[in-house]
């Protein structure tokens, strides 16, 4: 019944927002009439609410006060505007993102300068500010390294030594003595773990010993002629 | 109405105030009765209103409307602008979600407060109507307000409140059967 009601009450209204008159839907729906008076005589009351007017508003000073109103605040809204170009940084949004953007360029600048002295480091000889790092960098390298690989690090490591050794000998000071002489014991402790790991079964072991012992034999040559100078000068 | 899209097309052209005061002659009323018919305060009805139109003037210009958009577009603010007087005065969060209760709360203990007035202001009968609109949820008030006080169509109604002709035309039905009978018991 109410769904019928529903429907028929929605067509009189569209009649109506056609041009019907509601005495033309009474007549049609002449079986709901009963009803139907009853809704538009609520409609009728509804209607009766078009009389609420804003009484004594004076329309001219109302509207001044909205023209001098939506002034202020534009004004407002450029000077707002104004301080944002001036300082592009002062919105709230970027001072929220002010920290994080902080942070992640001090990691980006941090990460880079680390990774920079490693690098510049390879090439420093013992008793040079890097060089501690280079060989802290080859601890960090050989204790991540796998087990199946660290033969082939171990104869890298042995020929760093080597080289610096070369290097240090081909300087000539007589101060780099003592620091060849650890570096030689080194290239023995190198050559023993490459052994160890079973290296040489894929390199020619005897090219390696006779590099070894070329680089003993300069280092021999050089300061234990230095020495003798020195019981001949006493 | 033919004649708002006039003022409205000439505005926009010319941004000359003389037919921004045309649309507020003819639309304030419309306007305060949708504040009136909810709070019940003359004072207060009237600076929202007046609220309503501050930011239809600053945005008029910017935006291309004909009659029916500009009606949905300035039952919007209004009815936005009601929303936030309602969370100021209850304390709701912009977070919130806006309670239908609260709403209704609000409104009953301003119909009491405001009764003797009322029925000077408004006559018995129509009282007796404010009396039993009161009764029923805010969804329900606005369309019935819309539909009969202020003559929209049922597509205004529709985009006013971003609901479907169907549901808007079935909750007009229950309200203003709920309507018809509150007035009924009340004779």
């Amino acid at each position: 019944m109410n769904e019928k009601t529903e429907r028929i009450f929605n067509r009189c209204l569209k009649l109506i927002s056609r041009g019907y008159s509601i005495q033309y839907c009474l007549k049609k729906y002449s079986r709901y009439k009963d009803t139907l008076e009853e809704y538009f005589e609520t409609i009728k009351y509804l209607e009766s609410l078009k009389n609420i007017k804003p009484k004594d508003i004076n329309i001219k000073s109302s509207l001044d006060k909205i023209y001098k109103s939506v002034k202020n605040s534009t004004r407002l809204d450029k000077a707002i505007s104004k301080s944002k170009t001036a300082a592009p940084y002062s919105g709230r949004r970027i001072s929220l993102l002010k920290p994080a953007v902080v942070f992640i360029m001090v990691l980006v600048v941090v990460i880079f300068s680390f990774a920079g002295t490693v690098y510049a480091s390879q090439n420093s000889l013992p008793g040079e500010n890097l060089y501690t790092i280079k060989r802290a960098a080859e601890s960090v390298q050989l204790f991540f390294y796998p087990e199946s690989k660290k033969g082939q690090l171990h104869f890298k490591l042995l020929n760093n030594r080597i080289y610096e050794a070369d290097r240090l000998i081909k300087n000539g000071q007589d101060s780099n003595m003592e620091l060849i002489e650890e570096l030689l014991l080194e290239v023995d402790e190198e050559y023993d773990q490459c052994k160890k790991y079973n290296f040489f079964k894929a390199i020619d072991e005897e090219e390696t010993v006779t590099t070894i012992n070329n680089i003993k034999n300069r280092y021999r040559n050089k300061y234990r002629r230095h020495d003798q100078d020195l019981e001949e000068f006493n | 109405m033919v004649n708002i899209n006039l003022y409205l097309k000439n505005f926009k052209k010319s941004g000359d105030d003389i037919w921004f005061e045309k649309i507020y002659i003819k639309f304030l009323p419309k306007i305060y009765r949708f504040f009136y018919l909810k709070l019940f305060d003359k004072q207060l009805s009237e600076d929202l209103a007046s609220e309503v139109f501050i930011r239809v003037y600053k945005n008029l210009r910017k935006i291309n409307l004909n009659i029916k958009t500009f009606q949905v577009w300035i039952y919007r603010i209004a009815s936005n602008l009601l929303i936030d007087h309602y969370r100021k005065k209850t304390g709701y969060g912009k977070e919130e979600p806006f309670e239908e209760k609260a709403d209704a709360l609000i409104e009953n203990d301003m119909l009491i407060k405001n009764s003797p007035i009322l029925k000077k202001e408004l006559g018995f009968e129509n009282f007796k109507l404010i009396d039993a609109i009161g009764k029923l949820t805010k969804l329900q008030k606005d369309i019935i307000i819309l539909k009969f006080v202020e003559d929209f169509d049922f597509e205004t109604i529709a985009r006013i409140f971003g609901k479907k002709q169907s549901t808007i035309r079935g909750i007009l039905f229950r309200a203003i059967t709920k309507l018809k009978d509150e007035i009924k018991n009340n004779k």
